[in-house]
């Protein structure tokens, strides 16, 4: 699992979580801190528009505070924040066509450890994806951002794990086809 | 694993949202919900909210109907502007990337920068305006009849208002300033601190649940993951400053706290029961009973206001006491400014 994601999740400490679900507002801070950047970095890589996302991901968190009393443990808050901000995301994409704008405002504060690789290939893969449908782009978000495995995956979204690997499947298999195209780079 | 797998998970790795996130869905909480099982959530809980102007108007025996009218014919008036107009009073302001000459419009969501040697003045919609000093990052959040609202990433500001309360907002990272009728300064720091400073009227700071109400006079401090801070009087010993600091963000043992609690207490003069009628929500135990004897010598409480009330928090008991205490707060502004206050209670 990669460092910085997933693994992250474990970092919040139980009696913070017990505290915020008695309705300890500076606990809820921490637990908001905590999914924060899952919670925003679902809905902005896939819905591609910065202020959207935000508010999104605000929506999810005060549907949280709603619903403390049904949190179980830390591994099931993780589950609910992703699979409440997963629907939210495709829901809101097939309510209305969300256009993409991004201003330098809305541009988050600078990372501690900035992402290594190709900027321009990365921001090629994130246009890629935005233009799946809903259903295989939010697969393709889950599988990459939190490192979940189809069986999680089909958990979070509610559907059979088949389904699962085959939108991944063709995902891929559409990805590949069109960086090669794009910028002549062929993956194996 | 082959090379898109890593490449795609470079590309859609987890970001942070936009600093001052989490105060942003804070500000936003609505009260706890009812299986919240915190032992002294009840008695002061989104004052801010809660403490309408309409009960307060019935009490000071305002026939309904000219207060109901007064309101009707103030909304009227202040029908809110889409935008707001920004002007230049020094350097080179900008509004997102476009600098501010002469004057400008400030739409929802974008933001207002001045550097170093800038300074700006945002009229706020038509309920007064706001000065913004060098160094700071201002963001107009909603501009609506009943929503008058600020970010205020860093820097600070000067905020004049001539408003009922509860229509004009500032957010900050670590606090909402609710106005209530006033003036004031607000500073907020790189780490998200914030610092209020009241010149005239009152403000109130707001973080789910924890309010702290704050006078002309008086100063408050926030800070990120706590909220407000216990608000004193500018006037205040140093002794006693610092020891609340301790009380409110030091996170020290019990030992040292209840040292700086000793320290407040008998650092506190009649018109530090501000501070005192505060802690009482925010000390539990025997604490809380000492700071009840405290307040109570500087202060005697009000007919109807018992010990036992005031000790379990009792929101009736505490807010009478209150409403007695505030009379020393203003005692020195001039008969003209208690009876506008009193007026905008009424109509806000």
């Amino acid at each position: 699992m990669r460092a910085g994601t997933a693994d992250s999740m474990e970092n919040l400490p139980q009696e913070t979580l017990e505290r915020a679900l008695g309705g300890d507002a500076a606990a809820f801070a921490a637990v908001v801190r905590e999914h924060q950047g899952m919670v925003f970095g679902l809905a902005k890589r896939f819905l591609r528009d910065a202020s959207a996302a935000e508010e999104l991901a605000q929506d999810v968190f005060l549907q949280l505070f709603q619903n403390l009393h049904a949190i179980r443990s830390r591994e099931h808050l993780t589950f609910w924040l992703r699979r409440t901000t997963s629907h939210r995301c495709i829901d809101r994409t097939r309510r209305r066509l969300s256009r993409p704008s991004v201003s330098l405002d809305e541009t988050p504060e600078p990372r501690a450890e900035a992402p290594r690789g190709d900027p321009l290939l990365a921001e090629l893969l994130r246009q890629l994806v935005s233009a799946l449908p809903e259903t295989p782009r939010m697969v393709v978000v889950l599988r990459y951002q939190e490192d979940l495995d189809p069986a999680e995956i089909a958990a979070v979204l509610g559907m059979p794990v088949s389904t699962v690997k085959s939108h991944l499947r063709r995902s891929l298999a559409l990805l590949r086809e069109k960086v090669a195209r794009r910028v002549g780079k062929v993956y194996a | 694993m082959s090379g898109l797998d890593d490449e795609l998970r470079r590309a859609l790795a987890r970001e942070e949202p936009p600093q001052g996130f989490a105060a942003r869905v804070l500000a936003r909480l609505p009260d706890p919900p009812a299986h919240a099982g915190r032992p002294d959530a009840g008695h002061e809980h989104s004052q801010a909210r809660r403490d309408r102007p309409q009960a307060r108007g019935a009490a000071e025996g305002l026939p309904a109907l000219v207060v109901r009218g007064a309101r009707a014919a103030w909304h009227y008036a202040v029908e809110a502007a889409p935008a707001w107009r920004v002007s230049r009073l020094a350097g080179a302001p900008r509004v997102g990337a476009e600098p501010v000459e002469g004057r400008a419009l400030l739409a929802e969501g974008e933001w207002l920068e001045t550097d170093t040697h800038s300074k700006a003045k945002i009229e706020v919609g038509r309920i007064g305006f706001v000065e913004v000093e060098p160094g700071s990052r201002v963001r107009l959040v909603a501009a609506r009849l009943r929503d008058h609202r600020l970010a205020l990433a860093r820097g600070a500001l000067r905020a004049t208002i001539y408003a009922p309360p509860r229509l004009f907002f500032v957010e900050t990272p670590s606090a909402t300033a609710v106005d209530l009728g006033c003036a004031y300064t607000l500073t907020v720091d790189d780490a998200g601190g914030s610092l209020l400073r009241v010149t005239h009227g009152w403000v109130a700071l707001a973080l789910a649940g924890r309010d702290s109400i704050v006078p002309a006079g008086a100063v408050c401090e926030t800070r990120p993951g706590v909220g407000p801070g216990t608000p004193f009087f500018a006037d205040a010993s140093p002794a006693l400053r610092a020891a609340l600091a301790t009380l409110d963000f030091g996170g020290e043992p019990a030992g040292v706290r209840a040292v700086a609690l000793d320290v407040v207490l008998a650092e506190a003069r009649a018109r530090d029961a501000l501070t005192l009628w505060h802690l009482l929500s925010r000390t539990g135990g025997a604490e809380r009973g000492s700071v009840f004897a405290r307040l109570a010598a500087l202060a005697p409480p009000p007919p109807g206001v018992t010990r036992e009330g005031a000790l379990r928090l009792d929101a009736r008991a505490l807010k009478r006491w209150r409403r007695v205490l505030e009379a020393a707060w203003f005692e020195g502004d001039p008969a003209w400014r208690k009876a506008w206050r009193r007026l905008w209670r009424a109509v806000g």
